[in-house]
């Protein structure tokens, strides 16, 4: 049952590694220990600010995403930016946990590095207009009043 | 930010505000359904005007597709011609009016308030979409078929008008060889697939006259004309593809024209040197330099659109320059399409974290939930 045993593995961190740095060459890696941290820039779109990122990564562990500049804020500070973590944050939250959509046989670069950048597309469209329309899990979408 | 990369999600962008400003397909094919069934009506054998032949047909914005949501109001206006081809016997242009007037509120669809009779044109208002402004018109016997005589607003005389010929004019401006507009339409521009979708020109105009409405909102004593807008416009245009590199070369074109001009820019009609469409501004100088005056501001605010900053500030001097209400909404559609592409799976990202179609991406952007307390 050697397939099953390999299906059900998670990724090695150099694998992980390897394929972020080859996808997203802008993106560099240090390792602290277990934990692999990586730091790169993405732009939405065109007209999008470019943004520095930080992902942190223990196997065994969920992918932790911080947007390190421009910082994230809201348009009014009595509301909430959708769809992120307070604690340890503000972090986004890009996939809902225990859904199978991230698991640890997953590659970063092809699922929480994609969410991000679509994230942040969405977060500047609702900085924009009040509107998030990425969808997701929660009632925290704020709606701009006029 | 790579130029080329930018400037077409800002004509994508600007694309969305021109869909977004302009008759809806369903309000353009209900606007002829009715001014065609009026056109019946003025004609049919038991009309007074039956022995006249009248024939009815669009001009102005309407006829050369630059129609823009008017401020402050839902109802587009629609303008039309209703020309009397056997006209001989017409002299007074007033009884013409009248004439058209009386038999349009015979019929009990058009009864007033329906239908009113305005300084020159009889208006025919259909609530939420648009107004129908009949101009009645006979045939100038100085010139081909396209050259009509319409009543004229201040002295009420007959007044010389070539609606049919000046769309012609603006039409061969704004021609561009298609395969190169197609060539030029790189995502995320759609392809430009009917002859129905606009041209550069078409949405340059659009959005000179949003522009122009907004910035004379409150002195709309001094707002230029939309046929002077589009005048300028078009005789300026140097067949750019884009609505980005057009609306700039315009602009610059315009900009000249001010500065080697000592006074009030004559814009003649193209179709009639006779006829100066800029009387406005000869009359009263400084209505003209309230215009160039807002237009170096324009072309300031313009160029910094170019500059980046990301998406809310680029939104808000969109907003300041063609309105904040419908940027919004064109600024939700840009969204809208990028969820949609999500959805069907048709969405990658590039290796600087760029969305968009699967051909360019390193990645395809797999299904997930954003999840949030």
């Amino acid at each position: 049952m050697a397939h099953k045993y390999f299906k059900n593995r998670p990724i090695a961190l150099v694998a992980q590694d390897f394929q972020i740095r080859q996808k997203f060459p802008s993106f560099v890696s240090k390792k602290l220990k277990e934990t692999y941290c990586w730091v790169g820039t993405l732009q939405p779109t065109p007209l999008s600010s470019t943004y520095t990122v930080e992902i942190d990564y223990t196997l065994g562990y969920l992918p932790k995403v911080y947007v390190l500049s421009p910082p994230l804020r809201s348009y009014d500070e009595k509301i909430k930016i959708p769809h992120i973590y307070e604690n340890d944050g503000p972090r986004p939250c890009l996939f809902l946990p225990g859904n199978k959509e991230w698991t640890g046989n997953k590659l970063i670069a092809d699922t929480i590095i994609p969410w991000l950048s679509l994230w942040l597309f969405y977060y500047e469209i609702w900085l924009s207009t009040g509107e998030w329309f990425g969808e997701g899990h929660s009632s925290a979408s704020g709606k701009k009043e006029d | 930010m790579s130029n080329e990369l930018s400037n077409n999600q800002l004509a994508y962008v600007l694309e969305l505000i021109c869909n977004r400003l302009q008759i809806t397909p369903t309000q353009y094919a209900l606007a002829e359904e009715k001014y065609k069934a009026v056109g019946n009506w003025l004609g049919a054998e038991d009309s007074p005007l039956y022995k006249y032949q009248p024939i009815i047909y669009p001009q102005g914005s309407f006829r050369i597709r630059t129609t823009v949501r008017p401020l402050g109001r839902e109802e587009y206006d629609v303008d039309l011609v209703c020309q009397l081809l056997d006209d001989a016997s017409i002299e007074d242009p007033m009884k013409l009016l009248d004439d058209v007037y009386d038999r349009i509120i015979s019929n009990d669809l058009y009864k007033p308030p329906i239908a009113e009779k305005k300084n020159r044109c009889v208006c025919i208002n259909y609530k939420g979409d648009f107004h129908l402004d009949i101009l009645p018109a006979r045939s100038d016997p100085q010139g081909d078929r396209n050259h009509i005589l319409v009543p004229d607003k201040k002295t009420k005389e007959w007044k010389a008008s070539n609606p049919i010929g000046y769309a012609d004019w603006f039409e061969e401006k704004a021609r561009v060889i298609i395969k190169l507009l197609e060539a030029a339409r790189v995502e995320p521009l759609p392809r430009y697939q009917t002859l129905s979708d606009k041209l550069p020109l078409q949405q340059t105009v659009q959005l000179f006259k949003r522009w122009s409405r907004l910035a004379f909102k409150d002195d709309d004593d001094s707002m230029p004309p939309s046929i002077v807008l589009t005048t300028l416009a078009a005789r300026n245009y140097k067949k750019e593809l884009l609505v980005t590199a057009a609306l700039s070369g315009v602009l610059d074109g315009i900009l000249l024209e001010t500065r080697n001009s000592t006074g009030p820019l004559v814009v003649l009609n193209p179709t009639n040197e006779k006829e100066c469409l800029s009387e406005k501004w000869i009359e009263n100088p400084k209505r003209y330099n309230k215009f160039s005056d807002a237009l170096v501001l324009f072309k300031k605010e313009w160029d910094s659109l170019f500059l980046g900053g990301g998406m809310p500030l680029i939104s808000a001097k969109l907003g300041k320059l063609f309105g904040e209400d419908v940027v919004r909404l064109s600024v939700n559609d840009f969204a809208n399409e990028m969820q949609s592409k999500r959805k069907t799976e048709v969405l990658g990202i590039d290796k600087s974290g760029i969305l968009t179609g699967l051909g360019s991406a390193v990645v395809k952007v797999k299904p997930n939930t954003f999840y949030g307390t």
